[in-house]
């Protein structure tokens, strides 16, 4: 029932659009018509295309966040646990972190070309600092007990990340992820439209120089979907596996 | 200090035996500049195998003397030995049981996982881990609760998970800080009764932290009671009541109840 009433809206939408479109009441240069886009998206999907720029927005997104996670964590585990550490090394990330991301795209094309490696140093630029910033909470946030439980049992350092720190952030570190997660796809589109011929943006954006205006709603709605599945699929991971890390560990 | 300073100290040491642990002048103060410290000159010495009970109102540092003596906490002055070394650090061989039962647990591991955290420093295989501590739950009565997760069990029962992992890292030393204080009446009774066989069983040293005086008698082979700002030792009763010891008859014992009037009289003079 809540998912009909939720599709009212959208439905209401689209069926106005076709409706003004085909009574020539809206210009169908720039607003096409759902009808068309769909018919678009059917035959994108149908040839592969759809399929290979998502593969390849995907594969830059997924890296890029993994270079973020592993790089946020590392920080955050270190900054958090070493108050000393954060207080020297914190400000000067902190000045790093309100650049725009995509500031650095000429930056990052001097460094590493056109290419995915210059897509995945972006992404990673941009998803580090959500990551970063909850773990460095996380850490900060674990109770002292546990550490005297560790203390207590001889745990050595790698045994203490391993079996108390990570275990007990992760439920608060994989919020963060999730954030960097949207934004990864935003940052890995962004860039795909301004320099790096590749994936989901690039598509959008010959099309648009082709004036084929309806693949670029149709590219415009794949990434729609390609971006609600990435979240739904981080909310699985949530309930699935994470639960018992979400339980009052702080 | 001289000798004269020591000379207590030293006829306590030939009268109880071997001691297992000797606290000679300990002092703590958070701040050095503070005019009252939170405990002052403390001198103590357990006998190996002994049970020695601490009792004393609220904020008396009763919890940051067994912190010390864990090795979480430096004393400000004097020193703390056990089994002749000079504690410095926490360590295996001294097991801390927390009051609070929740925190102390790991949320996210099992019972049993809770259990073989005890021996995961160890260098034996995964298996054995297992056997150990399904072996030690057995004995404590949470066989049934292996596999489950903390935050399903009673208070009782978590507290007896912590005090199996305390037992499975097979200490001399068993540290409890007012392990029962939250737990109810009837629970409370039972797990007394436990650590006291337990106790004995392993014949290990128990120093054991409480603000009940009648648990304290109850449990221990000696009372030792504080005072409150500065935190000092007040007075050091040896408890002569036959072990095993039952929840109604050695409560009934004349003894049982001149020990309690020492004691509570000693507790309430005001400071």
């Amino acid at each position: 029932m809540i998912f009909v009433r939720a599709l009212a809206v959208p439905i209401a939408f689209f069926t106005l659009w076709e409706i003004s479109g085909r009574l020539g009441l809206i210009p169908q240069e720039a607003l096409s018509r759902p009808s068309l886009f769909l018919y678009a998206l059917y035959y994108a999907l149908a040839d592969g295309s759809a399929f290979t720029a998502a593969a390849q927005t995907l594969l830059t997104t997924f890296s890029g966040l993994a270079v973020a996670t592993v790089a946020g964590i590392f920080l955050g585990v270190l900054l958090g646990s070493r108050p000393i550490l954060q207080r020297v090394v914190g400000p000067s990330l902190e000045t790093l972190r309100p650049i725009p991301s995509v500031a650095l795209i000429p930056l990052a094309l001097l460094l590493f070309g056109f290419g995915i490696r210059l897509e995945i140093a972006v992404i990673a630029f941009a998803c580090v600092w959500p990551v970063m910033i909850v773990t460095i909470d996380a850490v900060k946030g674990i109770h002292p007990r546990f550490f005297q439980v560790a203390d207590g049992l001889e745990l050595s350092h790698a045994q203490r990340l391993r079996k108390i720190i990570l275990p007990a952030a992760i439920g608060q570190i994989w919020v963060g992820v999730r954030v960097a997660t949207g934004i990864a796809l935003i940052v890995a589109v962004t860039v795909e439209i301004v320099v790096n011929p590749n994936g989901l943006g690039y598509a959008m954006i010959y099309a648009q120089q082709m004036f084929q205006v309806d693949l670029v709603y149709a590219y415009l709605i794949w990434t729609c979907l390609i971006g609600w599945a990435l979240n739904w699929l981080t909310g699985q991971v949530d309930r699935r596996w994470l639960a018992k890390y979400q339980m009052s560990s702080t | 200090m001289t000798d004269q300073q020591n000379a207590p100290l030293q006829a306590l040491e030939r009268a109880t035996g071997r001691p297992a642990l000797v606290l000679r002048h300990v002092s703590l103060a958070y701040d050095a500049s503070a005019a009252i410290p939170i405990l002052k000159d403390i001198n103590l010495s357990v006998a190996a195998g002994e049970f020695l009970s601490i009792v004393g109102p609220s904020g008396c540092g009763k919890t940051s003397l067994l912190r010390m003596i864990a090795g979480h906490v430096a004393p400000s002055a004097g020193d703390i030995e056990f089994e002749g070394r000079k504690v410095i650090k926490p360590a295996r061989n001294r097991a801390i049981v927390f009051q609070d039962y929740n925190r102390a647990l790991l949320p996210w591991r099992t019972v049993s996982g809770n259990v073989e955290l005890a021996f995961e420093g160890l260098a034996i295989t995964k298996a054995d881990r297992r056997e150990k501590a399904h072996a030690l739950l057995a004995t404590m009565g949470l066989a049934h609760a292996a596999q489950q997760y903390p935050g399903a069990l009673s208070g009782g029962m978590q507290q007896r998970v912590q005090i199996a992992r305390c037992l499975a890292q097979e200490p001399k030393m068993l540290l409890m800080d007012e392990p029962f204080g939250a737990l109810d009446a009837m629970t409370r009774q039972g797990l007394q009764d436990e650590v006291s066989r337990l106790a004995s069983e392993k014949k290990l040293t128990v120093i054991f932290i409480t603000h009940d005086l009648e648990e304290a008698i109850y449990l221990g082979d000696r009372v030792a009671s504080m005072t409150a700002r500065p935190g000092e030792i007040a007075d050091l009763v040896n408890i002569d009541l036959a072990r095993p010891r039952n929840q109604l008859g050695t409560r009934e014992d004349p003894r049982f109840l001149a020990y309690r009037h020492r004691l509570f009289n000693q507790l309430e003079r005001p400071v």
